[in-house]
């Protein structure tokens, strides 16, 4: 062997994986979506960092106990919400272009968040 | 639709139905939902349409030959096009144009690892890829290196190195950049350094080449896309330990500049910082948190700033030092505790300097790239930020004078909060081999309009007396990019002329990022 690595790219396209229906498969390729492109943000306080996710840490103050802050953890999540904010963002949350989540990315991101409880 | 300046509708139209032949008509935007992504996130012109610079419309292409296809289309209609490779330089312009009505050339989609030698230590890369997404694969196919990602790590590692940026591992990843592969503004493909030499195998490791060395050509440039890039890869330490060196006296920041410098540069240490806590302390900069020393403020808004007995009496009574010094080095375990062993011989002979080892840590724990921003979090409410980021040499004489400078210029402009938003600042560790320190100072953006117009004329502010004293700016974001190269005036603006001279040249159409670093093409010239 000489070293030597070549490939593709990751998320380049939506997978096709081998479990299950397609809402499954969508929800697991969401989850890898959020992992990517939301988690840094969003996972659940205190966080990994030595600060804490900003867009969590904003949404407790938003919501205080009314409402879960974490995404991964709200129950009343609907599609045209995640799109809208995923797309547009809001303040310092950028905002999301197709050539980073796909429409069909963003589609299973829907699918994983919706999903759950 | 949103059309360059002198482009007419129907010209800008027919381009795009080229450019959807090219690339297929999903991948070209122009709607205003779509284009509404484009948008700089951080723009300082928020509630300002006019002011802001906006695309007209975007194009992702996946490959090199739709990327030439994409210019010559362009040049055919006159059409401007600016390229981003993932488009995140948030605090700097991010995925916005140079010139309103641009075609934004998205280059996110290209974004494959074209190869990876672990043997040579290389990789060879396209600009879409982000450094998160790299990686992971890194991860996954156990590459024994490091990658040398800012935070957040969404950026790309082509587009940060191309605008200078730096990271914790290398702080000059462009350094890093051997040879690469560009679109010239005419459509032809150029390959650089050995890459121009069919058959080479030195292109991602030797990359001068022969002739006259054109890499920086297209960094920070309007001059070509860069589609593929080679780095030189570093490879994951052992590990990793650091040293503070605290004083209480301000005379000591010299002495200890020197010694951790020096250091630096016989290959002791791979990098060094240096502080002033007790100045720093009630900083809010960049999403520090404050430490409660209520006459740090006070000190900082009196116009003297401070007498030096004073800050020296005040890091005392309040316990926090006056002077800091930070140094590191990496590397297998044995000779990181050689070399430390050294530096801490060397730096214990600093009379009233205390050295305390820090605690070690392996390399197989360096964090991945994440999006994180969690300092944005605990700021006051704000609609993002943009950077002023002067670098200045490693003297204690010239820390202070800068720091000195912009104070009085905010004290000035009567603008106290930002000042209280400042404090004090030497900057987060010396770059660029360890002689540059690089002070970043966050300007926030607000829904104030009034506000951030009177924020952007104190920038600009900064940036002129920053000039006089030959503080340069090495960055700076789009909606400054003429102030920016108006600091490089030397000789009648030589440079400025050269850049010119070669745009010209280059790209007689001035279809490429018009405006880019300040450098625009003949027919959008001021006279």
């Amino acid at each position: 062997m000489n070293g030597k690595t070549t490939c593709i790219a990751v998320l380049t396209a939506a997978t096709s994986l081998a479990t299950g229906s397609a809402v499954a498969a969508d929800a697991s390729r969401g989850k890898l979506v959020f992992e990517t492109w939301c988690k840094g943000c969003h996972e659940p306080l205190p966080g990994k960092g030595i600060v804490p996710p900003a867009g969590t840490y904003t949404l407790r103050q938003r919501y205080g106990d009314t409402l879960p802050a974490a995404l991964e953890q709200r129950a009343d999540l609907n599609p045209a919400f995640i799109r809208v904010m995923v797309r547009n963002g809001l303040r310092v949350m950028p905002p999301t272009r197709k050539t980073e989540i796909s429409d069909a990315d963003l589609e299973a991101l829907i699918a994983y968040l919706v999903k759950t409880p | 639709m949103r059309l360059p300046k002198g482009i007419s509708e129907r010209s800008f139209r027919n381009a795009l139905q080229e450019f959807g032949a090219v690339v297929g008509n999903e991948w070209v935007f122009s709607s205003d939902e779509d284009m509404a992504l484009y948008r700089d996130a951080y723009t300082p012109f928020p509630g300002e349409p006019d002011k802001q610079y906006l695309a007209g419309a975007a194009v992702s292409p996946t490959t090199v030959e739709q990327v030439q296809q994409i210019v010559r289309i362009a040049n055919k209609h006159r059409i401007p096009l600016y390229p981003v490779s993932t488009g995140r330089n948030l605090g700097f312009g991010g995925s916005s144009p140079t010139y309103t009505g641009s075609v934004i050339v998205d280059l996110k989609r290209m974004n494959r690892i074209v190869e990876i030698n672990t043997r040579e230590g290389y990789m060879i890369l396209e600009p879409g890829i982000n450094f998160i997404e790299l990686h992971r694969h890194f991860k996954a196919n156990n590459i024994p290196y490091v990658l040398q990602s800012p935070m957040p790590g969404w950026g790309s590692p082509v587009g940060n190195a191309l605008d200078h940026g730096s990271s914790t591992v290398v702080r000059d990843n462009y350094s890093l950049v051997r040879g690469m592969e560009v679109v010239l503004p005419d459509g032809e493909v150029l390959r650089t350094g050995a890459g121009a030499v069919p058959g080479s195998k030195l292109w991602a490791t030797y990359q001068y080449g022969y002739g006259p060395f054109i890499n920086g050509m297209f960094s920070q440039s309007s001059l070509g896309i860069v589609t593929k890039m080679c780095f030189s890869l570093v490879p994951v330490w052992e590990t990793q330990q650091g040293f503070t060196l605290t004083s209480y006296s301000t005379a000591d920041m010299q002495p200890i500049i020197d010694a951790l410098l020096l250091l630096q540069m016989q290959g002791v240490l791979d990098g060094w910082g240096i502080e002033s806590p007790i100045r720093e302390s009630m900083s809010t900069n960049d999403g520090r948190r404050p430490y409660g020393v209520p006459q740090v403020k006070e000190l900082l808004r009196r116009a003297d700033g401070g007498s030096v007995a004073e800050w020296d009496a005040l890091g005392r009574s309040s316990n926090i030092p006056v002077v800091r010094g930070t140094g590191f080095a990496r590397g297998p375990t044995s000779v990181v505790d050689a070399r430390l062993a050294h530096a801490r011989s060397v730096l214990s002979r600093l009379p009233g300097v205390a050295f305390e080892l820090g605690r070690a840590a392996a390399g197989a724990d360096i964090p991945a790239p994440t999006i994180e921003f969690g300092f944005l979090a605990i700021q006051e409410a704000n609609l993002g930020h943009y950077y002023f980021a002067p670098v200045i040499n490693p003297v204690a004489e010239e820390i202070f004078a800068l720091n000195d400078t912009i104070r009085r210029t905010l004290l000035d402009a009567g603008d106290f909060e930002l000042l209280d938003n400042f404090g004090w600042s030497a900057g987060r560790g010396a770059f660029f081999g360890g002689k540059v320190l690089w002070i970043q100072f966050e300007f926030l953006v607000y829904e104030d309009v009034a506000k951030n117009q009177r924020r952007r004329e104190l920038y600009k502010k900064l940036v002129d007396v920053c000039t006089k004293r030959g503080w340069l700016l090495p960055r700076a974001p789009v909606a400054f990019q003429g102030e920016a190269m108006g600091q490089y005036s030397f000789n009648d603006d030589v440079l400025r002329r050269f850049h010119e001279t070669v745009k010209d040249a280059l790209d007689p159409n001035g279809i490429l990022a018009p405006g880019k670093s300040g450098i625009w093409p003949k027919h959008l010239r001021k006279s």
